[in-house]
């Protein structure tokens, strides 16, 4: 996805921090396995985030210790494989596939081919993950085309978009538990939320380019910049995260709830004060994959 | 189940210890955090769950005679959230539509109100309401605001509409933005406040 869902990480204990290194490692070594080497050039923390948050419901939970090319030397610390992370393994594997799949619509020249060649590296264990789990390869797909469709239409509305992309998030978690009904809930606001703050971090950019924007068309911005709705879209934002919070304590987690209630209550509020101060970097920071 | 596993606390724990596990956990799971939402029954069970657990203690307790230790929060009204009150041209639709929402129906209840053209105050408090339980926070708030506008005196509108358009709307989720000193110092004063506020109308 877009790289927004992260820990605070000056909150968090050494050990949960740890602990979450070994799940954002067990899921890379996990999408390997089964999808081939290659898919986890795109792993991010939005899909740590899902399997954290699936492992955290299963009753046992291991580790290991794996090497891998990126940390060739020392051997890592992985949470164990289970049915939690398979789920979000294939998830992650079916949307990179189809983010890809974006770009070579939306997008010209050498970002068109490029995402066409990695696709085409990439068809074999998409297939694969398509294959797991076909009720979200074909639900990521009619979400995507409905977005599609409201973008080209100019829509300006801040749900409406965002309830299509929601609703992907909602079917990554579908029939997996008896908590599903919870997990849903969850991560549909958890959704809506990304997709509200990816626009919001896009004004500016949106703005020179014409693209659709559906923070711009629904203030009618009149600068490059979402300053004059700051408050408002702070306000509608945390109402998201409040609600994925209501659904997320619901549940009765064995284990990383400090991990999990960091990211909702303070990686997630201070990526949204990041993003609508104009400070947030996405890729920046101490972390390759920009940890705050 | 343990109750003293439900609300998180060893059986050493001191009444005090028991209380504050409890007031906690109220907080987190109170009714009025679920106002409207599709988890509501289920919050509930864990409400019902928490209270029976801290009775059961405190009556333990009591029996075995230590100190006495108060009781648990009682269900308060407005939790099934029932839209009334109207009485316009388009009256028995409306009613289906609030049934509609009162059941969880919300799909129904927006293919009923999509049917009405013409478009009142009432049409645009209970699209609120649809929007609302979808997670449609920035919707509600446009319909609750239309309809405000529409009938400024309606007080149930105007309850709505505070209720979405201040921080109480985020119940009982703190987002902690910033951790430098000055923010220390507000959180504690909130914590405070809250406290005082708990300790003084909710009976614990």
């Amino acid at each position: 996805m877009f790289g927004f869902v992260r820990p605070l990480r000056g909150e968090l204990k050494v050990r949960e921090w740890e602990r979450f290194q070994s799940v954002y490692c067990g899921l890379c070594h996990t999408i390997r396995s089964h999808y081939g080497l290659l898919q986890t050039v795109m792993h991010s923390y939005d899909c740590t985030y899902l399997a954290l948050v699936l492992c955290a419901l299963e009753e046992e939970g291991g580790s290991c210790k794996k090497r891998c090319i990126m940390h060739p030397l020392r051997r890592r610390t992985c949470a164990a494989e289970s049915n939690g992370m398979r789920r979000a393994a294939a998830v992650s594997v079916i949307l990179t596939w189809h983010k890809l799949e974006d770009t070579v619509h939306d997008e010209h020249g050498l970002k068109r081919l490029g995402a066409r060649a990695l696709q085409f590296l990439l068809r074999r264990g998409y297939r694969r993950a398509a294959r797991d789990l076909p009720g979200f390869d074909t639900r990521t797909r009619a979400c995507l085309d409905e977005l599609g469709q409201l973008e080209r239409q100019k829509t300006a509305s801040l749900d409406r978009p965002a309830d299509a992309f929601a609703r992907i998030l909602r079917a990554a978690v579908a029939n997996y538990s008896a908590d599903s009904r919870i997990l849903e809930e969850m991560f549909y606001h958890t959704g809506r939320w990304i997709y509200l703050i990816d626009a919001c971090d896009d004004v500016a950019e949106d703005f020179g380019s014409g693209n659709y924007n559906p923070v711009i068309l629904r203030w009618q911005l009149t600068q490059p910049s979402v300053e004059p709705v700051k408050e408002a879209m702070n306000h509608t934002l945390l109402q998201s995260l409040a609600a994925s919070y209501h659904a997320y304590v619901l549940l009765r987690p064995y284990r990383d709830a400090g991990i999990i209630e960091n990211i909702l209550c303070q990686g997630l509020p201070e990526v949204t004060r990041q993003v609508l101060d104009g400070t947030f970097t996405n890729h920046g920071g101490k972390n390759r994959h920009g940890s705050l | 189940m343990d109750p003293y596993k439900v609300l998180g606390v060893s059986p050493s724990a001191s009444d005090d210890e028991v209380k504050r596990a409890y007031r906690d956990l109220a907080r987190k799971y109170h009714p009025d955090n679920y106002v409207d939402n599709p988890l509501a029954d289920l919050a509930k069970e864990k409400m019902q769950e928490i209270n029976d657990a801290y009775d059961t203690i405190m009556k333990q307790r009591q029996n075995g005679g230590s100190s006495s230790g108060g009781q648990s929060y009682t269900q308060q009204g407005g939790y099934s959230g029932s839209y009334g009150g109207y009485s316009g041209t388009n009256a028995g639709i409306y009613n289906q539509v609030r049934n509609a929402i009162n059941v969880g129906n919300i799909g129904m209840a927006e293919e009923l109100l999509s049917r009405i053209s013409q478009r009142d105050a009432e049409w645009h408090y209970l699209r609120a309401a649809v929007c609302y339980r979808k997670g449609w926070f920035d919707e509600a708030m446009q319909e609750i605001n239309q309809a405000c506008t529409m009938a400024p005196n309606n007080a149930e509108y105007r309850r709505m509409q505070s209720m979405l358009s201040n921080s109480s709307a985020y119940g009982g989720y703190r987002p902690m933005q910033q951790n430098d000193a000055m923010d220390c110092c507000t959180q504690l004063l909130c914590l405070n406040c809250l406290c005082s506020c708990c300790g003084g109308g909710g009976g614990c």
